[in-house]
């Protein structure tokens, strides 16, 4: 079934030979058997004609090329000197690392001989003990006398190290308040370990509040945990 | 030019000499500044974009290094120019078509000097019909957005697949095909193509362009 517009979006793949084979064919029956389609197929042939008949006319004659050659060979030139410029300039810029690397200095030759017999010294000094194997345990091996040789053998078993470990924690609870008593309140972030207990008075409008133990006693139950081992062992 | 000698003239070139790069670019030289014409129907803004084209070449021979030929590596070096350039155009504007050739033609059509880089015509009546014609196509191609205009002149002018104009471009073939139609339209509305479809008599269709 013919559909002009379907065709004709293909015209120009068929004026420009980008169709397979059998397409090609196809479109071009159609074409020849469409008024409509041939009509606007022979007005893009001729489109073409036209922009092809401009290119002729716009190809520049002969006597125009040896001022534009001339233009280009200056243009060249000077491009070559930037070149070469830049390139003198880059030259110039060594990097830090690669002048480093690449530094010399005059040594003279007795100098620069001994420093390197010292060199090639302490190198091979340096291989030959590294080089060198490390002691064997000296094994004193006494004759048995015949008394040992009748004794029992005794065997040797290793036996993990028995470690003990004994953690005391006291604690301090606050006594309950009786009778009016004013609780002396802990101040925060005091270290009451160490600290001697001493008489309580009330805290003077003067002197900062020392810390001190009074108003508290000891809890009635002291945590020991033993524990013997460590690691795997623990117990 | 032989391959032999394009090939030699390359080593040499490559090796700084600057005698066989102008050798080399004579022998593109003509279809270069043509495709450069066709791209911005201005001949100074053409000369100096096809000039600006063989510099870059001359710069980047020394990494030429012979996959493709020449003139296909040169042509790539012609189409990001051009895409660079339409891209200073935007910047800057308007595009200005210098030739308003039938005004200038009916002026100067004595003169076989008016255009300068075409051939010399043989009679007035012939300058006359050769300048209408040439400023009717480069006014209508001015109508066609840079890439659709480029891309028809790679297809036409140069004979690049679909393929190879999506590949130079970046974009997809699809976008190509539907930018040659869209272009092939606007050049057929430009110029003013007639449509015959009333007094259709059957012409056979070219077996190929």
């Amino acid at each position: 079934m013919h559909d002009c517009r379907q065709t004709q979006e293909i015209l120009v793949d068929l004026i420009f030979d980008e169709l397979d084979f059998a397409t090609r064919a196809r479109v071009r029956a159609e074409v020849e058997g469409c008024a409509g389609c041939n009509a606007q197929y022979h007005s893009f042939t001729a489109t073409l004609d036209a922009c092809d008949e401009v290119s002729a006319a716009l190809t520049p004659r002969e006597s125009y090329w040896p001022q534009y050659r001339d233009t280009l060979g200056c243009r060249l030139a000077r491009a070559a000197e930037e070149e070469a410029a830049t390139e003198s300039v880059a030259a110039e810029i060594v990097p830090f690392w690669k002048r480093l690397l690449t530094t010399s200095i005059r040594v003279p030759a007795p100098l620069a001989a001994i420093a390197m017999l010292l060199f090639v010294a302490s190198s091979v000094l340096a291989l030959t003990l590294l080089a060198r194997p490390a002691p064997e345990p000296v094994v004193l091996a006494l004759p048995a006398s015949p008394r040992e040789l009748n004794a029992p053998q005794i065997k040797l078993i290793e036996v993990p190290v028995v470690q003990e470990k004994i953690v005391t924690q006291i604690i301090y609870v606050p006594r309950r308040p009786t009778n009016g008593e004013t609780l002396r309140r802990r101040l925060p972030r005091e270290n009451l370990a160490g600290v001697k207990p001493q008489k309580a008075s009330l805290p003077d409008a003067a002197t900062p509040p020392r810390a001190n133990l009074s108003g508290f006693k000891p809890a009635g139950e002291m945590n020991l945990r033993i524990i013997k081992g460590s690691g795997a062992r623990e117990q | 030019m032989s391959e032999q000698s394009e090939s030699n003239l390359i080593s040499r070139a490559q090796a700084g000499d600057a005698e066989a790069f102008a050798t080399l670019a004579r022998s593109y030289e003509r279809r270069l500044l043509v495709l450069a014409l066709h791209y911005c129907r201005d001949r100074h803004d053409a000369e100096d974009l096809s000039q600006e084209v063989w510099l870059k070449a001359f710069r980047a021979l020394k990494n030429f290094r012979g996959e493709s030929s020449f003139y296909t590596w040169l042509r790539q070096i012609t189409i990001n120019t051009f895409l660079n350039d339409r891209r200073a155009c935007g910047l800057k504007g308007a595009q200005v078509v210098e030739l308003d050739a039938w005004e200038a033609t009916r002026r100067d059509a004595a003169n076989r000097d008016y255009f300068p880089l075409m051939r010399p015509p043989r009679g007035l009546e012939e300058t006359v019909e050769q300048g209408l014609l040439v400023s009717r196509v480069l006014d209508a191609l001015g109508h066609l957005t840079p890439q659709q205009r480029l891309i028809f002149l790679l297809k036409h002018h140069e004979g690049m697949t679909y393929e190879e104009i999506s590949e130079s471009l970046g974009c997809s073939t699809g976008a190509t095909k539907k930018a040659l139609f869209r272009a092939v339209l606007k050049l057929r509305e430009g110029l003013g193509v007639e449509l015959e479809a009333a007094d259709y008599e059957p012409h056979p269709v070219r077996k190929s362009y």
